[in-house]
């Protein structure tokens, strides 16, 4: 049983890498053809044209695609991302400052829209028909249907420029600077100035567990086990927990992993209306400038968490549903 | 975004369709708008939509791009009253009218980007489906890689690198969207592919072409379309989202643009909700009114029994 | 004849539909005596796994039971709140459902949901659940180690008899069987059978085993209600059912089957369809398919009335019965059945 598991993952595991290849390609392809030349931030106008050859050497700009590509893979497999041509660093370590940023919102959000997505999606299908039910319904595809960053908008209007209960933008208040994540995690202006953005993240990305948890509670309930769990006498409470709820989850945790992929992209937006100094924001900003050593990173982070997000929720489908992945053995 | 691991199995909605593609395929198309209130809902939405995006220039006051002067004064952020019925812009320009004018953008994009899906979605995941072996790997794996991109920040690159024109980011959407629909087709398409009754006809001698147009396809096109409905939304949204960081076509007044104008122009700051609510109610309506159609077809694909 | 232990009075059940009220269940009235295994036959359709839903009070969400009585062991199952119900469910009442392999829980192991019946309704502890589980288990024939597997792990058969352990955990005073063995290959079929009566010989366990086997009935019951489109036809002894069946739909059903007293007898299905439960038609509901029906018969409906010691039967033309019975041999009669409806 175990091994059927293993190989299962095991190509699955082959997979991502063959797809996280194709993406890097498909990067670098697009990169290299981007328009605005990528020396502008280092070549100044009085350069003669031997110096900027020269500039050119260095960057390897010169040699053939097929070199340029080499070269790229092997720098990607060290984890050298190139350097950025504006901040004059190594992208990796641009990344690196602005990714907690990002890991903590984004994590918090989807913590929150989850937790409540299920416990609602359950009661929707609880209480299926009731007029809660159908309101609610109505209020979740909202959410779904508004733009995330419109949503932000609305609630920086409110609580924000109105009953100034929030900051505006940023992760803190004005020239501060944090020496470590913790020295972030413990400080009340860092928290204050993520409620807003967490909110509207939060708002957003709930709608997809909320449907998801409903349907699949709606069709656990008209599953057999769940008609005989009731004949047994089981109390409703249990039967709504034990049994349907927890076969009704499964594709939950599946879709939450694949969630983080999808809200790791998204909220390029939600950063950007919060000026919230994570990667997305990084992303916009250096496609904007042409700065595409940092925009290629940045980009491939996130293609990167995608994927192996994707991965993870093969990994953990095939731990909680014990049919799928394992071979069936039925005798007499 | 629904994952495409957590689709249904779908359960035959009627008798497997032998019928040609027009006739038998459209038909149950049809009877979704007749049975649901709320496909119905999103049909007339969109319809008002049309009507409005035809009609603009007869509904619109002024030119959306248009700079209104009075006297040679420019008449910018006037809230909403008699003259400018929703206020103007920091500049001056008619709010209303670049309402009304956005419908137009809106529906452009919705539907180019819904057909595109559904056509390319289709044709991907029935082949792959049909076909099996070396093609239906291939075509997976580059379903694969779509799914590992992400779709804004995909969308601005590819704008960023093609120029700011609503083509191009139609086009950008285009590339990715159909990466859903691809893999529930394909999935439908292999369920369908074991029945009898396409065993059958293979048996009879049918070509390959004409099993998958008479017999598969006919049995799938409900469920493509469910997708193609889906994609309406997602397109709207990730137009306003690519307008709304800036990489939208700036000679276009979309409501994503108007969004982007506000809230450069410090709209919040100001309080001015008449220039940046309307356009993102708008958009919200035009994405639930997709959302409204593809719950009728989800009714039918999976239809839940009233009370069981 | 001492109290039954179940006593269903004149019950009716219907079902909210779309189209209307859909009178799936009428006046339908029968007896089980304590430790005896009554058998409810009748094609699909025909109400009988409805009316076992109904005994257990777990029924479709569009189900009602607007009239009738249920008494079990003196109190009344129609009348009982959910509470009370939801008590006595399981403890003195259990039901193995129609398609029992869906009945287990995928993603729970067997053994596992044993134990949670036997220590959340029943008073054991974990352990003595854990040994009582294994006792079932070698009550239905079920290997011991197979406690720790997974329904997809089992046979069909093997999860028709884990269900069959599930319904017997708590010494229930009666089980509702529903089609226990359909679904199952001939040769399972019998093992199962085997089970049921071993079971009944043991604990004096009372059953209703609903079928539309009749053969399955002649394995293990005692007596036999017949029903069709809702209503109760005929009510025998399995005996007299087998040698003295009266009601022309039992005459037809026994045709139906092969005998192997007489191999080469021919066999006669009864042509048709069952009336439709929407708006049944104002006579015998049997009278379109009936070769022996006359006007009389499409008019009034025929009451369940003695044929019989220990017989019931409802027909008009009961007392002519001999003479049907002969008719009721020839293919022939049963030709004109679809020329008279």
């Amino acid at each position: 049983m175990l091994r059927a598991r293993f190989v299962y993952l095991g190509s699955r595991f082959l997979q991502m890498l063959v797809v996280l290849w194709a993406i890097a390609t498909i990067l670098f392809l697009i990169f290299r053809y981007m328009p605005g030349s990528p020396l502008t931030a280092y070549i100044d106008p009085t350069f003669t044209q031997e110096q900027e050859a020269a500039v050119r050497k260095q960057f390897g700009l010169d040699d053939p695609m097929i070199v340029q590509y080499g070269i790229y893979l092997k720098n990607l497999t060290q984890g050298n991302l190139g350097v950025s041509f504006f901040q004059k660093q190594p992208v990796w370590d641009v990344l690196m400052d602005a990714a907690p940023n990002t890991i903590i919102l984004t994590s918090i959000a989807l913590l929150i829209a989850y937790i409540w997505g299920v416990v609602i999606g359950s009661f929707f299908a609880w209480w299926r028909g009731s007029r809660f039910e159908n309101t609610g319904i109505l209020l979740t595809l909202m959410t779904r249907a508004a733009p995330e960053f419109f949503v932000g908008m609305l609630l920086l209007s409110l609580f924000s420029f109105n009953l100034g209960w929030f900051p505006t933008s940023g992760i803190a208040g004005p020239g501060v600077l944090f020496d470590s994540v913790w020295a972030q995690l413990r400080s009340g202006d860092f928290w204050r100035h993520m409620i807003l953005p967490v909110a509207t993240m939060a708002i957003y990305l709930q709608g997809l567990p909320t449907l998801l948890m409903r349907s699949n509670m709606l069709e656990v309930l008209d599953e057999d086990y769940v008609v005989m769990a009731r004949m047994k006498g089981f109390s409703e409470w249990r039967i709504m927990m034990a049994h349907a709820a927890r076969n009704a989850m499964l594709p939950i945790v599946t879709a939450m992993t694949l969630g983080v992929g999808y809200a790791v992209g998204g909220n390029v937006v939600v950063e950007t209306v919060f000026s919230w100094p994570g990667i997305g924001q990084l992303l916009v900003r250096a496609v904007q400038s042409h700065d595409y050593p940092l925009a290629q990173g940045a980009f491939l982070l996130i293609a990167v968490v995608i994927v192996v997000m994707n991965f993870v929720a093969d990994v953990f489908y095939s731990i909680l549903d014990p049919r799928v992945s394992t071979t069936r053995n039925e005798v007499g | 975004m629904i994952p495409s691991t957590t689709v249904a199995p779908v359960t035959e909605a009627a008798q497997p369709k032998k019928h040609g593609l027009l006739t038998g395929a459209l038909a149950p198309i049809v009877l979704v708008f007749k049975r649901d209130r709320s496909a119905r809902a999103g049909l007339i939405i969109y319809g008002v939509m049309l009507i409005i995006a035809i009609f603009a220039p007869l509904i619109a006051p002024h030119n959306p791009t248009a700079v209104m002067e009075v006297d040679g004064i420019w008449q910018s952020n006037k809230t909403p009253g008699s003259d400018y019925l929703l206020g103007t812009t920091n500049i001056g320009r008619d709010i209303f009218s670049q309402l009304i004018y956005g419908t137009r953008p809106a529906l452009y994009v919705g539907f180019t980007a819904a057909i595109s899906t559904v056509v390319i979605g289709t044709m991907i995941g029935l082949i792959s489906g049909y076909f099996g072996g070396m093609v239906d790997l291939f075509l997976m794996r580059l379903t694969d890689v779509c799914f590992g991109i992400p779709f804004t920040p995909f969308v601005i690159v590819l704008v960023a690198f093609l120029g700011p024109n609503i083509w191009n980011i139609v086009l950008a959407m285009s590339l990715l969207f159909w990466r859903d629909t691809a893999r529930v087709i394909r999935s439908q398409v292999l369920t369908v592919r074991q029945r009898p009754f396409v065993q059958a006809a293979k048996l009879a001698g049918a070509s390959d072409a004409r099993t998958i147009f008479l017999y598969v396809a006919p049995n799938i096109l409900a469920l493509s379309f469910l997708y193609g409905t889906l994609a309406i939304g997602w397109a709207i949204l990730t137009e306003a989202s690519v307008s709304f960081l800036g990489f939208g076509d700036p000679s276009t007044v979309s409501w994503g643009y108007m969004l982007q104008d506000a809230y450069v122009s410090q709209a919040l700051g100001r309080g001015a909700y008449y220039w940046f609510i309307p356009p993102g109610i708008t958009t919200m309506l035009a994405v639930m009114a997709g959302f409204f159609i593809s719950r009728g077809f989800e009714e039918m694909l999976f239809p839940r029994l009233r009370g069981r | 004849m001492t109290k039954p232990l179940l006593d269903v009075q004149d019950l009716h059940i219907h079902y909210d539909t779309d189209n209307g009220v859909m009178k799936a269940v009428e006046g339908v009235s029968f007896t089980v005596g304590a430790g005896h295994h009554l058998g409810l036959i009748g094609e699909s359709g025909c109400g009988k796994t409805t009316a076992g839903r109904a005994l257990m009070r777990v029924m479709p969400r569009n189900a009602s039971i607007p009239h009738g009585k249920a008494l079990f062991k003196g109190r009344d199952l129609v009348q009982l709140s959910e509470d009370q119900m939801r008590e006595l469910r399981w403890r003195e009442l259990s039901m193995v459902p129609q398609a029992s392999m869906d009945s287990l829980n995928p993603v729970h192991r067997v053994g596992r949901q044993l134990v949670e019946v036997l220590t959340v309704r029943g008073e054991f502890s974990k352990r003595d659940a854990l040994e009582r589980a294994s006792e079932l288990f070698d009550l239905v024939g079920l290997s011991r180690d197979r406690l720790s597997h997974f329904p997809h792990e089992f046979s069909g058969g093997m999860r028709q008899r884990a269900v069959i352990a599930l319904a017997l955990a708590l010494n229930p005073d009666m089980v509702i069987a529903d089609e226990p063995v359909t679904a199952l290959d001939v040769i399972v079929q019998r093992q199962v059978l085997q089970t049921f009566r071993q079971l009944q010989d043991r604990l004096s366990l009372s059953v209703i085993m609903i079928t539309h086997d009749i053969s399955v009935v002649a394995e293990t019951c005692d007596e036999v209600a017949v029903m069709y489109a809702g209503k109760i036809v005929e009510w025998a002894t399995v005996q007299t059912f087998f040698n003295e069946p009266v009601h022309p739909y039992t005459l037809g059903l026994q045709n139906a089957y092969p005998n192997l007293a007489k191999p080469d007898m021919e066999l006669i299905s009864i042509e048709g369809y069952p009336p439709n439960l929407l708006n049944p038609p104002a006579g015998c509901r049997f009278a379109p398919r009936c070769p022996f029906s006359q006007e009389r018969c499409f008019a009034e409906e025929p009451p369940l009335v003695n044929v019989g010691p220990d017989h019931k039967a409802a027909c008009h033309r009961a007392d002519e019965v001999d003479m049907l019975r002969e008719q009721a041999k020839f293919p022939a009669t049963w030709q004109q059945s679809i020329e008279n409806g």
